[in-house]
């Protein structure tokens, strides 16, 4: 079930109503969210409803890893929460190596990716391994597989730190109007980015582009490039926006996924923009965990790890040479920026050098993007010749996509104290009417968007 | 023992930005640390507080911001 369709918000306003129905009493509570987790796991196959068992597992290695002081022990308890975890998340993705081309094979039947339970599942265990001051394991069994299996984020994030986001779900939830207003926000914005201008851009330029570039002069492959950037973060921020407005009207706050990540100086701010719960969960549960001596060699381990790094989490996406590449590129250029940084200690950036370093890095991005989306790295190569090969007609590019490329771009850039201040503004509207705009513009948008709604990208992953 | 100037020294010596953060404002997402630059800070929270910090606790999780920092320093005795 996609969270921008109809029928997604038929049933969360279902679970909403019964959610606050039974607001007042932690276990009614619970119990309202573990029946949605399980209708929307089910939404997507019968299969996905074994995922609870996964999850006790998890729980209870949580609750041996409490008990536990023998580091052996500790360590068998965490090696099989990591062996069930990236069974779930590598088998799906070894599958799809295998019986790749094949149709009617029975991978019809993993409609839904696992990736972001895994990682939020395993922040739950390696967090009490490590003893975190935050991680304490929890005795109650429903709010852990409440939290654990929490549908607005199992399709695509952001990845939530379990133990804080425990807490929030056994404490009484509270909904003030401003809240109300500025969810219904998040979700009325997370609908347009998606269906309006991701799909749009996805179905009238990218896809074409990239299926046969050979079709399109330079101008108009580097022109998909750029649609591609733009279809790729409109996309998961929309959905990212649609599932902290859900989240938010449960009485749940969820981490912010992107600021802004085509405005950043260097490619390491634009990790800091960028799918931000993913990279922060690479940082602590991934870098971190590799060898390094960073006192005795603190430029070559920072390299080496953050290079690894950023390749494991290229072949997350899939374990092709596109996704390898891409990763490569991105932990090069972490290394290379922090070599440059290391060199200029203490020198800030001038106003054009901070301009320079935007568009350097947005076109280093959109560089990577390419093998990203690249069905095969001869593809890719064929997209690079395509823009370099000094062809200038752009009778490909109508003006409506035109326009919503100008248009994402514009929105891409506005002030995000604009979002805070339209919050309040929302805030002020009688929440009956908040709701209904709401609707309306669910049923707008469907109309206006017209084809439905395209699978979310991340949602593969 | 007052350790939030000190902390800001250290900060200040090894971040690119001199910003003094809010206790809870993340070091990490503000940018004012990264991986790299969490080595040269703990040596000189190491340097500063005469305390010796073990390379196992050096992540940002433990980092991330001025309060954790003040209650990790608690926790070694400063």
């Amino acid at each position: 079930m996609q969270l921008s369709t109809p029928s997604f918000f038929v049933f969360f306003l279902v679970a909403w109503l019964a959610y606050w129905s039974a607001a007042k009493f932690r276990g009614a509570r619970l119990a309202v969210l573990l029946v949605a987790n399980g209708f929307f796991l089910a939404k997507f196959g019968p299969l996905y409803l074994l995922l609870p068992v996964a999850a006790s597992i998890d729980f209870l290695v949580g609750l041996g890893l409490a008990r536990s002081e023998g580091s052996a022990r500790r360590r068998l308890l965490l090696g099989v929460s990591l062996a069930v975890n990236l069974a779930l998340l590598l088998a799906p993705k070894v599958m799809a190596l295998r019986h790749a081309g094949r149709t009617g094979s029975w991978m019809a039947l993993l409609t839904l990716s696992l990736s972001f339970y895994c990682f939020q599942s395993l922040t739950y265990t390696i967090d009490l391994y490590r003893r975190d001051d935050d991680a304490v394991a929890t005795r109650n069994y429903w709010a852990y597989l409440g939290a654990a299996l929490f549908f607005p984020v199992l399709v695509a994030g952001p990845i939530l730190r379990l133990h804080g986001f425990l807490k929030q779900l056994l404490a009484p939830p509270t909904l003030s109007e401003s809240q109300a207003g500025r969810a219904l926000l998040l979700i009325g914005i997370g609908l347009i980015k998606k269906l309006l201008i991701a799909d749009f851009l996805g179905q009238n330029l990218v896809g074409r582009v990239f299926d046969t570039p050979t079709l399109y002069s330079g101008a108009e492959v580097l022109a998909g490039v750029y649609g591609y950037a733009l279809q790729l973060f409109f996309d998961f921020s929309g959905y990212t926006d649609i599932a902290l407005g859900v989240g938010l009207l449960l009485g749940l706050r969820l981490p912010e996924n992107f600021r802004q990540p085509y405005l950043s100086v260097n490619v390491m701010e634009f990790w800091r923009r960028w799918h931000i719960s993913f990279s922060e969960w690479l940082r602590d549960y991934l870098m971190d965990s590799l060898p390094q001596r960073r006192r005795e060699f603190p430029l070559l381990s920072y390299s080496y790890t953050v290079i690894l790094t950023m390749m494991l989490g290229g072949l997350w996406h899939g374990l092709s040479w596109t996704f390898l590449i891409w990763g490569a590129l991105h932990g090069v250029a972490l290394a290379v920026v922090r070599i440059w940084k290391q060199r200029r200690k203490g020198k800030k950036p001038t106003a054009w050098g901070k301009v320079a370093g935007t568009l350097a890095t947005f076109h280093f991005v959109c560089f990577t993007w390419i093998f990203f989306n690249a069905s095969s790295v001869g593809n890719a190569v064929e997209l690079l010749q395509r823009i370099g090969s000094n062809t200038w007609t752009v009778g490909n590019l109508t003006l409506p996509v035109v326009a919503v490329m100008v248009l994402g771009a514009v929105a891409h850039c506005l002030p995000l104290r604009w979002l805070d201040r339209s919050s309040e503004l929302m805030g002020r509207v009688p929440f009956w009417l908040q709701g209904a705009a709401l609707a309306g513009l669910v049923v707008l948008i469907q109309t206006l968007s017209g084809r439905g709604s395209a699978p979310f990208v991340y949602g593969s992953f | 023992m007052e350790k939030r100037p000190g902390i800001i020294k250290v900060l200040h010596s090894v971040a690119d930005s001199d910003l003094t953060p809010g206790d809870d404002e993340s070091l990490f997402t503000s940018g004012m640390l990264d991986s790299f630059a969490l080595t040269d800070f703990v040596v000189g929270l190491e340097e500063e507080f005469s305390v010796k910090i073990p390379d196992s606790d050096m992540t940002a999780r433990k980092f991330d911001t001025v309060r954790k920092i003040e209650e990790y320093l608690a926790g070694k005795g400063v």
